[in-house]
């Protein structure tokens, strides 16, 4: 497992360490959720690490489905510490402004990232892979519904 | 090889509670597993072990120099879960011999349900 100490331990101290995988499922799902974003783009690689991250996980196989690991396809993350490097791999909505659909993401990962996840210090990259049709949310749209 | 049971001092009367790490580890187990939105990781591959009978300890481990403690958590946000969860760990270990023995919390997966009200 990816992970790294948030704080170096001490005497009757409660040290939390999280894997890269925790950073990288909320970032992902922050990524999904925001306007103008079609898919996470989990590509071949993404695939690979999702199963490996699932097998890693080893949740109990009585486990309901809610109760399987968040997908993490898509984000690449680098943690030490409190401190974490994300790479979010996106397809946008066409007629979507790409560059500030990815200035969102970066704004709503770093801020779910240290809010959701108590990071102290969250550097967050943007590649956008595709663009292409799909379901466009009017959120990101300029003036008279184009970009 | 280490024995089971931790060398306890306890200068001036009564010390800590001299307890094995095994029971120590259930107590940990048994505390942290109390904490809502966090559960005990318990690996697949220990999936038979459990149906003997009580998993929980297996996602804590126990040295004489540190209490580690595996999970899953189900929500978000992260930080009071985790202070809540350092809380309960803290206070199970008092009284015993790992009183002063730091803590550490892992949190290895991040359930799905975690989103569900977002």
């Amino acid at each position: 497992m990816s992970a790294a100490p948030s704080a170096a331990p001490s005497a009757a101290a409660v040290e939390v360490v999280l894997a890269e995988s925790v950073v990288a499922a909320v970032a992902a799902h922050t990524a999904r959720r925001t306007p103008g974003v079609l898919r996470v783009e989990t590509g071949l690689g993404g695939l690979v690490q999702r199963l490996a991250v699932r097998a890693r996980h080893e949740v109990r196989a009585d486990s309901d489905d809610e109760d399987r690991p968040a997908d993490t396809g898509g984000v690449d993350v680098e943690l030490v510490g409190d401190e974490a490097d994300v790479h979010v791999f996106l397809a946008v909505q066409a007629g979507v402004p790409v560059t500030a659909c990815a200035h969102e993401v970066q704004r709503r990962v770093v801020e779910s990232l240290r809010t959701d996840v108590g990071l102290r210090r969250v550097r967050v990259a943007v590649s956008v892979l595709d663009v292409a049709l799909g379901a466009v949310s009017a959120d990101l749209l300029g003036p008279g519904g184009r970009s | 090889m280490s024995s089971d049971v931790a060398p306890v001092s306890s200068p001036g009367g009564a010390g800590p509670a001299v307890l094995s790490r095994s029971e120590v580890r259930d107590l940990v187990a048994h505390a942290v597993a109390s904490a809502a939105g966090l559960s005990l990781l318990v690996p697949l591959r220990k999936e038979a072990l459990r149906l003997a009978g009580g998993d929980e300890g297996m996602a804590v481990s126990v040295s004489e120099d540190l209490v580690e403690v595996r999970l899953v958590a189900h929500r978000l946000p992260l930080p009071p879960l985790l202070e809540r969860a350092g809380d309960l760990a803290r206070a199970a270990l008092a009284g015993t011999q790992w009183a002063v023995v730091p803590v550490r919390l892992v949190v290895a997966a991040l359930a799905r349900s975690a989103f569900d009200d977002r």
